[in-house]
């Protein structure tokens, strides 16, 4: 941001006069602070726009400028969101977990019912239970929700691959109670294939036998750290690159939950519990 | 002179000037306000919605007051500055007290009406009863509006 406060003001001013309709001169503070945060999230947005493209830096457009061609870029991605949402909804499905269903199928709409892109471009009015892959990092408004909804994407695309029955079973056969967890459907079925492919066994709904929890035990011991994210990054090119289109974003989105996956199958054959992480 | 420095001077001198166009009005009751009581309110403002954590970006309430009191029983030459002062700052604590929920002219018509009426020129009467009850009657989301103008006899 490189806009002096005497540059945001009359803009600040001109949305809260938008915003009480002439009708008030004054706000409470709390209105200010969010009507001064909306103004910047705006101009944030047009800086960002600006990166690697032919968009005039922000140093060299006027502050009103920046924050109109902000605004119009908040509802731009609020259109690109929410069709982006109509294409998940056609085809989506939860495999009967509860904060999958109620975050896509109840939570959206009321988003894009509420979604103030005037006055609060940077609320993501959703609390967005279900876990996704990749956190928010400082993301807020409908920059985080047009990437969570390009996350659920990534995941359904991901998942519809893969038979239902399955899905459902090994997520069952894990934890009865899966349907009430705050968990990653994703990212749960994806370790599943992983542990499979790193002992070379064939997908399948049945439990690990006792060698084949045994090779994987000794293998994830046996190996180093770096070894192992290294096989399951070729593991996931190969998952990618046979059944996705070598699709480039659902590899990066997959990759990302290796470390968490790593961390936690190692603690849990340290811990003799491996059917914590995995269905076996 | 940084930025800063220089526009606050500015909106304060700009401030003075409007308000002091005011007086050509308020005169026609025998009420003015000299520049240095101008001055004195615009400062009483800053402080007021400083503890009021408001906050106002165009010009104050003032020239609304002035306005709409200007022609009141209850105030004359000696009491005019003091009282408008008063009034600023029941205005903004009644802003907060009525969650918003009103516009500057539906607040300044209430305040006017009951200063004239119920309250018979007391400030006190006014903030301590009248609002009091207004504005919980607002944040008890009863509609205020529906009962007072059916009860304003000016309707």
């Amino acid at each position: 941001m490189e806009y002096e406060p005497e540059e945001l003001i009359p803009i600040i001013a001109d949305l809260t006069d938008r915003y009480t309709g002439k009708e008030s001169t004054s706000v409470s503070l709390n209105k200010a602070r969010q009507l001064t945060q909306a103004v910047v999230y705006c101009i944030r947005e047009y800086e960002k726009s600006g990166r690697g493209k032919s968009v005039p830096a922000v140093k060299d457009v006027r502050a009103d400028t920046a924050y109109e061609n902000g605004f119009r870029i908040v509802l731009y991605k609020t259109e690109k969101a929410q069709e982006r949402f109509g294409r998940i909804l056609s085809g989506f499905r939860s495999y009967g977990n509860i904060a999958y269903s109620d975050t896509v199928e109840k939570g959206f709409p009321e988003f894009f019912a509420h979604y103030d892109a005037r006055f609060e471009p940077q609320e993501n009015v959703l609390t967005l239970d279900y876990p996704v892959l990749i956190r928010s990092r400082g993301r807020s408004g409908i920059d985080w929700i047009s990437q969570y909804l390009f996350f659920i994407e990534l995941e359904q695309r991901f998942l519809h691959r893969i038979p239902t029955d399955y899905i459902e079973h090994i997520l069952n056969g894990w934890n009865g109670n899966y349907g009430e967890l705050l968990i990653n459907i994703c990212a749960f079925v994806y370790r599943n294939l992983m542990a499979s492919a790193l002992i070379n066994r064939r997908v399948s709904p049945e439990n690990y036998s006792k060698e084949e929890k045994e090779e994987l035990t000794e293998k994830l011991i046996r190996l180093k750290k770096e070894e192992i994210i290294q096989e399951l990054e070729d593991l996931t090119n190969r998952l990618i690159n046979r059944n996705y289109a070598e699709d480039p974003q659902l590899k990066k989105y997959l990759c990302a939950d290796i470390p968490d996956f790593y961390s936690e199958i190692t603690n849990a054959v340290n811990h003799d519990s491996l059917s914590a992480v995995i269905y076996c | 002179m940084d930025n800063k420095q220089f526009f606050q001077p500015y909106q304060d001198s700009r401030q003075v000037k409007e308000i002091q166009t005011m007086n050509d009005y308020s005169q026609n009751f025998g009420l003015s306000l000299a520049g240095k009581d101008i001055e004195v309110l615009l400062q009483e403002r800053k402080g007021i919605l400083k503890e009021q954590e408001r906050v106002e970006f165009r010009g104050g309430i003032l020239k609304k007051l002035i306005a709409a009191f200007c022609d009141s029983a209850y105030i004359w030459q000696d009491n005019y500055a003091d009282t408008l002062g008063r009034l600023q700052e029941i205005f903004y604590q009644y802003k907060n007290e009525a969650m918003d929920d009103l516009t500057d002219d539906e607040l300044i018509s209430y305040m006017k009406e009951k200063f004239e009426g119920d309250c018979q020129g007391s400030l006190d009467y006014l903030e301590d009863t009248c609002l009091e009850e207004f504005a919980r009657n607002i944040r008890e989301n009863q509609d205020w509006r529906e009962e007072y103008w059916n009860t304003n006899p000016k309707n």
